[in-house]
């Protein structure tokens, strides 16, 4: 039966902090062996749902099953699953780094293989002898990826998972989760970055105010991708030639023989038609997902 | 659990090893002086009668510390339960939450682990860390040869201490539990240590005044012995302190083993909803 189940299966969840209401009818269904996207702004509901999952906090109301076991009735069986990336990463700042992952890997009843752990710090070129305290942020959250990575369990929870990470271990990261999905596991990771969200995942569930508005597939989120561009010409151009372009919304002019534009889903035709004029300068800035939801719900829904 | 246990040991060991050698040398010193204290004789008892009478109310053996139960008595049964009270209250208080405000048991608690066993296993290490101290402690009185004039066994030297470690144990408990219903570790630590000293104060005034004894009668150190238990041991009083410590532990382990793991952003460094019910109706009424 277990084979069957989806990896995850929340229904109508509910969970309030006194008078906040953090999750407010959460649904989703996540598939096994696929990665998964949780993309919200802050303070949407994302951590709150995957604490739930891994009852760290107990919902108000609603069911969920983790590979087929119900959190609350058997959290350890789900746990021995289960690996986990906290958004909040923090970790015993008098251990070594070698410790704290024997330490964690012990909770797991060593069924860790060491050999793996030692590759996996090699690959986020993490030093094993240097004590937690010691850590910048970054480092820090790579000692929170290899613990996650280090069970190959099959089911891996990340919170912001390349949160602090520079860009190149970004991408190192997301590559690791790719292989992950590929030799098996499901990956459920929260984001507020869609760009990153859109880049690996199979499927994303967008939430909002503790409510999933839309389920959807990693396309669909680049017609959400709204940029705002600054374009400064060497002559004056009216924005004319560019009104009638699909996506394309221009802006109250700030400067003289600047046009400003807000624009959402492929940008072939903007830049087709910016090539016929000479452009001085272009300025572009991708807003916030908060933002994004704002321009793509139309302030409504 | 083994590795919790471990883990806990680990952390507790710098409070062991500084508690434990502090003991150790003092209780040494003390062994080894107890000779010339208890020879100074007459002279001494005119000093300590020239005492204010509320000296008394603390060192209910004063007049008899020439003899091993007054001298373990008035140099350390007397008082070591309020200083090693301190250690233990901010033990118990850290045990479970000092990882939570330091966000560190939202990771550990995502591993294989149940609340039961990682609640139990850092109470078993903390009782561990106890004893081992109050070991070292034991292991100073032992270690010096023994005069003519001390008369006590071993045995009954070792059984006084249990008092000890039961109101250790009962404070403990108590900042345990506080610790998992108030908002934070100052907070327990704050209340638990408070109630500590009330009652070590309160249990020294009753033995000046007989009328505190009707509410003293109600409080832990009412049935600790101290050098008391050195002459006698009361089971009695013993097995209900033990049970009173197993009493709140078990309800803090209700209580952790029911509430949200807190993290920083969420509201959980709030007083439990039960507490405030007053404060929300009396919200709702003036609405």
């Amino acid at each position: 039966m277990e084979s069957l189940s989806p990896a995850i299966e929340i229904r109508a969840l509910h969970k309030s902090y006194g008078s906040v209401k953090a999750l407010q009818g959460v649904d989703v269904t996540i598939q096994r062996g696929e990665i998964f996207g949780f993309l919200g702004p802050n303070g949407a509901g994302k951590t709150t749902t995957i604490r739930c999952v891994l009852d760290l906090i107990r919902p108000d109301s609603g069911q969920m099953r983790v590979l087929g076991i119900d959190p609350q009735q058997d959290p350890v069986a789900v746990r021995e699953k289960v690996s986990y990336l906290p958004g909040e990463l923090n970790l015993d700042a008098g251990l070594k780094v070698s410790d704290q992952l024997r330490y964690l890997a012990e909770l797991r009843g060593n069924t860790v293989e060491w050999r793996y752990v030692e590759r996996l710090a090699q690959r986020f070129d993490l030093n094993l002898g240097l004590r937690i305290k010691n850590l910048s942020k970054g480092n820090k959250q790579k000692v929170g990826i290899v613990q996650a990575l280090m069970q190959r369990s099959n089911l891996l929870i990340l919170d912001e998972p390349t949160s602090g990470l520079d860009p190149l271990m970004q991408q190192e990261v997301l590559k690791a989760l790719k292989e992950a999905r590929d030799d098996g596991a499901t990956v459920f990771f929260s984001s507020h970055i869609i760009s990153e969200v859109e880049a690996i995942a199979d499927r994303v569930a967008i939430i909002r105010k503790g409510v999933i508005v839309e389920t959807v597939t990693p396309e669909a989120l680049t017609a959400m991708q709204i940029r705002r561009v600054r374009v400064t010409f060497q002559d004056e151009v009216t924005a004319d030639a560019f009104t009638q372009l699909a996506g394309i919304k221009v802006l109250p002019q700030d400067r003289e023989r600047t046009l400003r534009f807000e624009i959402s889903g492929e940008m072939g035709a903007f830049i087709k038609t910016l090539s016929r004029f000479t452009v001085v300068d272009l300025e572009m800035e991708r807003p916030t997902l908060e933002e994004a939801f704002m321009a793509y719900y139309q302030e409504g829904v | 659990m083994w590795a919790e246990y471990k883990n806990t040991l680990r952390k507790l060991r710098g409070a062991v090893i500084g508690w434990g050698i502090g003991l150790f040398v003092y209780t040494l010193m003390m062994m080894a002086l107890f000779e010339t204290v208890a020879g100074v004789g007459l002279a001494y008892m005119t000093f300590i009668d020239a005492f204010p009478e509320e000296m008394w109310g603390f060192f209910p053996y004063l007049d008899q510390f020439q003899t091993p139960v007054g001298y373990l008595d008035t140099y350390f049964f007397s008082y070591i339960n309020i200083i090693m009270g301190i250690l233990m209250v901010g033990m118990g208080a850290k045990l479970i939450v000092k990882d939570e405000e330091d966000g560190v048991l939202d990771l550990t608690m995502a591993y294989p682990i149940s609340r039961a066993a990682l609640f139990w296993a850092r109470v078993l290490a903390a009782v561990t860390a106890v004893s081992a101290i109050l070991l070292a402690a034991i292991a100073g009185w032992l270690l010096v040869p023994k005069v003519e004039s001390w008369t006590l066994s071993t045995e009954k030297l070792l059984l006084a201490h249990l008092p000890l470690l039961a109101l250790l144990l009962l404070f403990g408990g108590l900042a345990l539990l506080l610790s998992l219903v108030l908002p934070s570790v100052k907070a327990a630590s704050g209340a638990a240590g408070g109630l500590m000293v009330a009652n070590y104060l309160l249990n020294a005034l009753a033995n000046l005044d007989d009328r505190l004894q009707a509410i003293n009668q109600f409080t832990p150190f009412y049935y600790y012995q101290g050098g008391g238990a050195v002459d006698e041991l009361n089971w009695a009083y013993l097995a209900g302190m033990l049970g009173a410590a197993l009493l709140l532990t078990l309800l803090a382990w209700w209580r952790f083993s029911a509430r949200d793991i807190r993290v920083g952003g969420e509201a959980g460094w709030e007083l439990p909803s039960w507490l405030t019910l007053k404060r929300q109706a009396n919200t709702n009424n003036g609405r």
